[in-house]
């Protein structure tokens, strides 16, 4: 009979593996799906699960800077029209493997890094347009501008939970900002998130009410947000999120929002046996979890914190 | 439900009359006080104006990057087409089936297969066909999504007329959580059940698809490979009243075939662009062969997510999908050209009046029931909140 820590890290090489024999040999990216086309999200979580291969890790810092759009961001894919929400998880994948390969490996990943960061402040979600804006600050003061921002999913569009969460974690991790300029970013983009929080407690997609109805939040949202948000542990809405999370730990989900889930509550010291024993019930026998290389690259991170080791959680954050 | 729609109304008229007597307000002040504009009254001109200007350019949700963006989010569509959008509607007189199906328990593929004797079935012999069905979003016990009887019956039927390889393929709108929701609505355990594959359209491979004659202004479009490189697709949405645009059924359904992994969970871009003009922008661009409607039980009120189930006991089939969505609407006892999108679709996609279209299986008259409808359908200022909202 295995024990458990034995059975975590013999779940987690296989999910490593199996990131591994998704792509096509020699490539530096990931797809979605196994043998797939390329996917900068994908690969972007698939490297931070292997950031400790340093075969793989150099390569894909290379591979994403080299991706990189004219205008500082990233696609979904190389060559996929205008820089979107993908900037995000690219973001965070490439300052955290810079963290490790910088000092000791040549990468082309600074210069990128750098005009990857200036796009991201950029590309906020202004919501008030110029006019609206200086009418606000003459009207109300400086307070008039203090709404939350956050990030769209496409430029152009409204800001939403989910980009402006991976934009936050890129912006935070591996060290919260220093610049004043970052702090304020961060500082906006977490009021906005905690602004749409549901009712009773934890997120969906971004919308906490419709026409007068409330509508209630999501398990895998809600992690994603908590992760986000660990810089305020102690908020009235993290509170009543941690609380929503903690109440679905008897359900069964998906690989992704339990990966998610172990993820955000090991971010907060909080238990997370129950949904690391769904999750390894949920390991196919080639290693992956769930239909995406995505899911499985996340399971491999939370099984990865289940072993003492959580890439996403902030340091000092409580 | 109907207390929150109650509720909702209550305080939008509530909002009304303040809205009107602050605007009464303001207007005393100018007359009174007309001459001497002081720091206090130049803050007050400034707020309403920074009200007014702030929520125009809200309503781009860009700060004005999209200048025509304020006039699609209403039910506005063009009352003229040009000719060569118009080129590629439908000829011809279209055949709709309406077909008694009790409930989900029901042979419901036995039963359709006996009604389409007579009815004008597509030929899908050695064709790979996608089954488009709509999995948006879930709430337990709440009718959201096609159910997976019908499902099932949507495959029975593909395979009857000859698929060679049978697809189901979907892109939830606002969770990016696909195995979830496979799981709990139930269609995940029916297409391993029918030994069908799924494949999720958010995360598909992407193309890039030019959009000439279109009419949201986009250029080009990216969308999946499962769908693009399809024989046939095949719509098999569930009949539901929606808070945008009135009612959500076969073309609507086509939202879910924009990929997630380039526009998001919502898909904001379509909401910005005009619903209406997304929608039938994607008619052209999907290419479906034929519909499955699941009207067996439906819902009304604040659909599509929040409404009530309703039930009606039919499934509705077609391959003109402006004629079946019209059927359908009139089986609320509504006229399909008060709905800006139908309206459109029937310029540029297909039959819409009743005159042009076939019905087979009972009068329209006879079956139609009085669905309640979303606030928005009577209460068009609220639309504007359609661009910060998913589906």
């Amino acid at each position: 009979m295995k024990s458990q820590a034995a059975a975590i890290k013999e779940a987690r090489a296989n999910a490593l593996h199996f990131l591994l024999r998704s792509r096509d040999e020699g490539e530096p990216w990931f797809p979605y799906s196994p043998k797939g086309d390329c996917s900068l999200e994908a690969t972007s979580w698939s490297l931070i699960a292997l950031r400790h291969d340093d075969k793989v890790g150099p390569a894909g810092l290379d591979y994403l800077a080299s991706s990189q759009n004219k205008d500082g961001g990233w696609s979904t894919k190389p060559k996929a029209g205008k820089s979107d929400w993908t900037t995000g998880p690219v973001l965070l994948a490439m300052r955290l493997l810079d963290s490790i390969y910088s000092s000791s490996q040549k990468t082309g990943g600074k210069e990128a890094l750098t005009r990857g960061m200036e796009h991201l402040l950029d590309s906020r979600v202004e919501f008030f347009g110029p006019t609206g804006r200086l009418l606000l600050l003459l009207s109300k003061g400086p307070e008039g501008l203090a709404y939350g921002r956050g990030w769209p999913w496409d430029p152009k569009c409204f800001h939403w939970l989910e980009p402006t969460a991976y934009c936050l974690l890129a912006l935070k991790l591996p060290q919260a900002p220093e610049k004043d300029l970052h702090k304020q970013v961060v500082h906006f983009a977490d009021k906005f998130i905690t602004e749409h929080a549901c009712q009773g407690g934890g997120w969906n997609h971004g919308n906490n009410t419709s026409l007068g109805a409330f509508l209630p939040p999501y398990r895998l949202t809600t992690a994603e947000a908590l992760l986000a948000l660990q810089n305020l542990p102690a908020d009235e809405k993290v509170q009543q999120a941690l609380s929503y999370l903690k109440s679905q730990a008897d359900q069964d989900s998906s690989s992704l929002s339990l990966a998610f889930s172990i993820l955000a509550l090991n971010s907060y010291d909080q238990s997370s046996d129950k949904e690391l024993a769904f999750l390894l019930g949920r390991q196919a026998q080639d290693g992956s979890f769930g239909p995406t290389t995505m899911s499985t690259a996340l399971s491999a991170l939370a099984l990865e914190a289940a072993d003492g080791t959580n890439i996403l959680k902030a340091r000092g954050a409580h | 439900m109907s207390d929150d729609h109650d509720q909702s109304k209550r305080e939008h008229e509530q909002s009304d009359k303040n809205h009107g007597q602050s605007k009464k307000d303001h207007g005393q002040s100018q007359n009174d006080q007309a001459v001497d504009i002081g720091r206090r009254d130049f803050l007050k001109v400034a707020i309403t104006a920074s009200v007014v200007a702030g929520a125009a350019e809200a309503l781009t949700g860009c700060g004005g990057n999209d200048k025509d963006s304020a006039a699609k989010l209403t039910r506005e569509v063009p009352e003229k087409v040009s000719e060569s959008q118009a080129a590629r509607r439908r000829q011809g007189r279209s055949s709709v089936a309406i077909v008694a199906v009790e409930n989900y328990e029901a042979d419901i593929f036995a039963i359709v297969k006996e009604h389409l004797k007579s009815f004008a079935v597509p030929d899908l012999k050695g064709k790979t066909v996608v089954l488009k069905p709509n999995m948006v979003e879930f709430r337990q016990d709440k009718p959201v999504t096609t159910n997976p009887a019908m499902l099932q019956a949507a495959i029975l039927l593909a395979q009857d007329w000859g698929a060679r390889e049978v697809i189901v393929a979907e892109g939830p709108g606002h969770m990016r959580d696909t195995e979830f929701l496979l799981e709990a609505t139930g269609l995940g355990p029916m297409c391993k059940k029918m030994g069908v594959p799924f494949v999720d359209l958010n995360l598909d491979e992407i193309e890039e698809v030019d959009n000439k004659d279109g009419f949201t202004n986009m250029e080009k479009f990216w969308l999946p490979r499962t769908i693009l490189h399809a024989d046939a697709v095949i719509s098999v949405p569930k009949l539901k009243t929606h808070h945008w645009v009135g009612v959500t059924c076969s073309m609507k359904n086509f939202f879910g075939t924009v990929p997630g992994r380039k526009y998001g969970w919502p898909k904001n871009l379509l909401h910005i662009k005009g619903i209406p003009h997304s929608i039938v922008d994607l008619q052209h661009l999907v290419k479906p062969r034929f519909a499955i409607v699941d009207a067996i039980t439906c819902m009304e009120g604040d659909g599509p997510i929040n409404g009530v189930a309703k039930h009606m006991g039919y499934v509705v089939l077609g391959e003109d999908l402006a004629a079946v969505d019209a059927t359908c609407v009139r089986m609320l006892k509504l006229n399909p050209s008060e709905f800006p999108y139908i309206r459109l679709a029937g310029k540029v996609v297909g039959n819409i009046e009743e005159a042009m279209i076939d019905v087979s299986g009972p009068a329209v008259a006879t079956i139609a029931q009085t669905f309640k409808m979303p606030i928005t359908f009577t209460d068009k200022s609220l639309l504007a909140q359609a661009a910060q909202q998913g589906s």
